[in-house]
């Protein structure tokens, strides 16, 4: 991030620092521009290279107003000499904004937010570019660009490939969440979408149900801003020409998480249930309802319950509850118990030494009164296990032969915990549940970016069998993980 | 609930008044009702666990049958008006009863299916009354499901009784020749299924034999319950705590272990007289691994996920440290086996793996959280 500063790649520059606003820009601005960009196959092609200056410099949404006021006209004053080098400057700036993107992955969550200047501005306008330069952009470079599109996009994604290929044979079924620059994303994901998929992809939303929510919302706002083409009807069009592109750009990005299939699978059989005569706007209300009731009942409402069946499972005195890492659910439920029901215990938490997320859950507890000791690794585990009372572990998703899908090393802590009688309880809620079945870790896992070098690699989950689980809770109620087949039927009928 | 909730609809189908069984001349005043004659009584003055205890007398009666038979008087003795308050001043005493008794496990099976039974026959009456339009109609069938409810209040232990002999109908058959099986407290279900084995054979030659765990605390229902194989023509050894675990080693001798519950949680885990899994470990862990057989009602099936042994839901003091005076032991204490040590579950609706449990559950609640 730094080299980069001192280039014309200004609109870069802050992004780190200035996250938030640059989420809002994204937000307001891609749509502006979605129109340009739409008609540049059929309008004249000199208002293409009006684009270009927009993502390379900082204040992005001035820039297409100008432009338009300027319009084809304007661009003809300029003389040959001034497109040149007008084009060289541009092309420097696109340098050290693809130097910054190529920076970009191994340095953390505010990196993927560098490419966002070229936000709506999108594949075309910059590719182009690239071709053309040299030469005057004369109005064929329109049709040049379109043909040369292909290769293009192509050659970051097989970087992308190439990163994988580190990866040891038997490991290559493994997906790993990638930064695709948002220039590469298919011209249909909707802006709110591109944005989700950064975020995912920077693993800025990590948690199976924050991404569920994110994604549900996300999609509220792409049928929101969707119309019916001419001659089609949304239960027809929409699956198929709007929500696939945005479920493949986010799985590109990073696998979708077990919950967000089924929300997907979920969404789409409401799409297909839909009346072909209803009115749009009756349909779109309709999914939009469907969709909070959605959120309401199966993420909300189902925390709830969870937080309050977890936190009756601690004893009022003198428990020692160990967990695993950070989960929202566990520490909800731990603070219901300290807080409402004004239950005395311990908590220990036992943390990855790669990825310590349960290292900011220890003031948060113990500011509430809670006694808190951290261990920052899976070492000494069977000594440190023996005084506990109880485990609780958010999962990831629950496999229908009993597994639990959660983070790396849960398996490790319920092993030694069940080995010492302690009872292992995993929460979950059924949104997350798969159909899936899973005897090892290896079928169903995740490389993490992070950490990932030739030499090595880390996953990111493993696969807990059911013997080492006492319990689930869910929102439908304390289960023994052998009886996860049973309620996902019953989930079926309802 | 797509299906119908096996349990209830049964005992609301009836198949009218089955022959007088055994229990029957203990229990006139269930016969004698009185329908809703006679000034109404504030359901305060009811006591329902002096109820509970009067239907509890009945050697046929198991707890969850004797908690809604005490919820049908209560409703006999008293008049409502309208469903909230029926279904408040039934949940109010499911509550005093449960806070009546030590472990209030078997009773909560039983309260929680009765109040889940009125909920849903009210409702289906609702449904059925709202259909043809108008009329006061509704009112009615609350008053007729009521009275159908307290003039059918017996069919409650009637259809426990006949599940008992379902029970027996689907275990026997795992009493096979020769084989030798191993029992202990008093389960009426077990002794049930052992009759019905025994009535195979000839009195003076049945093919099978019991190994009886005493329990030295309760002597005379050990010799009772033993009395009563025998009587059969059932061959019995009768051998100490003590020996379980040597009877079991002894190659060849035993080949099978069958218990009875107090109550079934969702889990497939049993709360049973203290011991059983002690029996159920032992039984597991023995060379050969033993099958452990629990047979046991549906109405038992309870919405209640023990996490261990400390988690029973209530207190029970087993251990008592004193260094210079007795320790006190506990009466009727229990203990929880959990799923992994049960081999099947015998119910009478058939041979079961411990997860059905929790599907019949789900069938009849919806959900779990009780």
């Amino acid at each position: 991030m730094v080299t980069e500063g001192s280039g014309p790649a200004q609109g870069t520059v802050p992004s780190g620092t200035t996250k938030p606003i640059q989420q809002e820009e994204r937000k307001d601005a891609p749509p502006a521009r979605a129109p340009p960009k739409n008609d540049q196959p059929t309008g004249p092609g000199n208002t293409t290279p009006a684009t270009a200056p927009a993502p390379t410099t900082k204040p992005a949404p001035n820039k297409p107003v100008a432009r338009d006021n300027q319009g084809p006209s304007g661009e003809k004053k300029l003389s040959n000499a001034e497109l040149k080098a007008k084009a060289k400057a541009e092309k420097q700036a696109r340098r050290a904004q693809q130097k910054a993107a190529q920076q970009a992955p191994p340095a953390s969550a505010g990196a993927p937010h560098a490419p966002q200047g070229h936000a709506g501005n999108e594949a075309k306008g910059g590719k182009h570019k690239q071709k053309s330069d040299a030469s005057q952009p004369a109005a064929s470079a329109n049709s040049k660009a379109q043909s040369t599109k292909q290769p293009i996009v192509m050659a970051p994604t097989a970087k992308n490939t190439d990163h994988m290929a580190d990866v040891p044979e038997c490991f290559s079924h493994l997906s790993m969440a990638k930064r695709i620059s948002i220039t590469q994303a298919d011209k249909d994901v909707h802006p709110a979408v591109l944005a989700l998929g950064q975020k995912m992809g920077a693993f800025a939303l990590t948690n199976s149900t924050d991404r569920l929510e994110a994604t549900l919302l996300a999609f509220k706002q792409v049928i929101d801003s969707y119309t019916t083409p001419q001659g089609s009807t949304l239960s027809r069009h929409f699956t198929s020409h709007v929500l696939n592109p945005q479920v493949e750009y986010l799985s590109a990005c990073r696998p979708m998480c077990f919950s967000m299939g089924n929300a997907v699978r979920w969404l789409k059989m409401q799409v297909s249930k839909i009346d072909i005569d209803l009115p749009e706007a009756d349909a779109k209300k309709y999914l939009t309802e469907a969709i909070d009731n959605f959120l309401r009942e199966r993420i909300h409402v189902a925390d709830v319950v969870i937080v309050e069946l977890a936190a009756d499972l601690i004893s009022p005195q003198g428990d020692l509850v160990v967990t695993f890492m950070h989960d929202p659910l566990v520490e909800r439920a731990l603070l219901h118990a300290r807080l409402e029901q004004q239950k005395n215990f311990r908590v220990m938490i036992i943390d990855d030494p790669l990825e310590p997320t349960g290292r900011a859950l220890v003031p948060r507890l113990s500011e509430k009164g809670i006694r808190v000791s951290y261990v920052p690794h899976l070492a000494a585990l069977g000594t440190l296990l023996q005084e506990a009372s109880l485990v609780f572990f958010g999962a990831e998703s629950m496999f229908s032969n009993g597994a639990m899908y959660a983070c790396a090393g849960t398996c490790d802590v319920a092993l030694f915990a069940n080995d010492l009688g302690v009872p292992v309880i995993g929460l979950c809620s059924t949104i997350n549940f798969t159909e899936r079945v899973a005897i090892d870790s290896q079928t169903y896992n995740e490389i993490d970016p992070d950490h990932h070098t030739a030499d090595s690699f880390r996953l990111l989950f493993d696969t807990t069998p059911d013997k080492y689980i006492t319990a689930v809770v869910t929102e439908l109620g304390k289960t023994a993980p052998a009886s996860v087949p049973v309620i996902m039927r019953k989930l079926e009928e309802l | 609930m797509a299906t119908e909730d096996p349990q209830p609809a049964n005992i609301a189908s009836g198949r009218g008044h089955p022959p007088a069984s055994a229990g029957e001349g203990d229990q006139p005043q269930t016969q004698a009702l009185p329908v809703r004659s006679g000034p109404p009584q504030s359901s305060d003055d009811f006591d329902i666990v002096a109820a509970y205890h009067a239907k509890l007398a009945d050697h046929d009666i198991t707890k969850p049958v004797a908690a809604i038979e005490a919820l049908v008087a209560l409703l006999a003795a008293s008049h409502y008006t309208t469903v909230f308050e029926t279904l408040e001043t039934v949940k109010r005493h499911s509550l005093t009863l449960r806070a009546s008794v030590r472990n209030p496990t078997p009773l909560q099976a039983g309260t929680d299916l009765f109040l889940q039974y009125l909920v849903s026959s009210l409702k289906q009456q609702e449904a059925k009354t709202a259909a043809p339009g108008g009329g006061t109609t509704y009112h009615q069938s609350f008053e007729d499901v009521l009275r159908h409810l307290v003039l059918n209040s017996r069919l409650f232990a009637d259809r426990a009784i006949a599940a008992r002999d379902g029970i027996a109908e689907a275990g026997c058959r795992f009493v096979r020749e020769g084989k030798t099986l191993l029992t202990l407290g008093a389960s009426r279900s077990v002794a049930k299924l052992l009759f019905r084995a025994a009535s195979r054979h000839r009195v003076d030659d049945v093919h099978f034999k019991v190994v009886y765990v005493r329990d030295e605390r309760r002597p005379d229902e050990s010799d009772r319950f033993v009395a009563s194989l025998r009587e059969k023509g059932i061959p019995v050894a009768e051998i100490s705590e003590l020996s379980i675990s040597h009877v079991m080693s002894l190659r060849n001798q035993v080949h099978m272990v069958f218990v009875g519950a107090e109550a079934v949680t969702q889990s497939g885990g049993i709360i049973s007289r203290i011991g059983t899994f002690q029996v159920a470990k032992l039984a597991r862990e023995n060379k050969p691994r033993l099958p452990f057989y629990v047979a046991a009602e549906t109405h038992k099936f309870v919405r209640k996920f023990p996490l261990g042994q400390a988690d029973l839901g209530y207190d029970q003091t087993v251990l008592d440290f004193q260094s210079n005076s007795p320790s006190t032991v506990p009466e009727n204490a229990v203990d929880y086996t959990p799923p992994e040590y049960v081999t099947n579950l015998i119910t009478e609706n058939g041979v079961k793996l411990p997860s059905y449990v929790l599907e019949q559950l789900l069938d009849i609640y919806g959900a779990l959280n009780g």
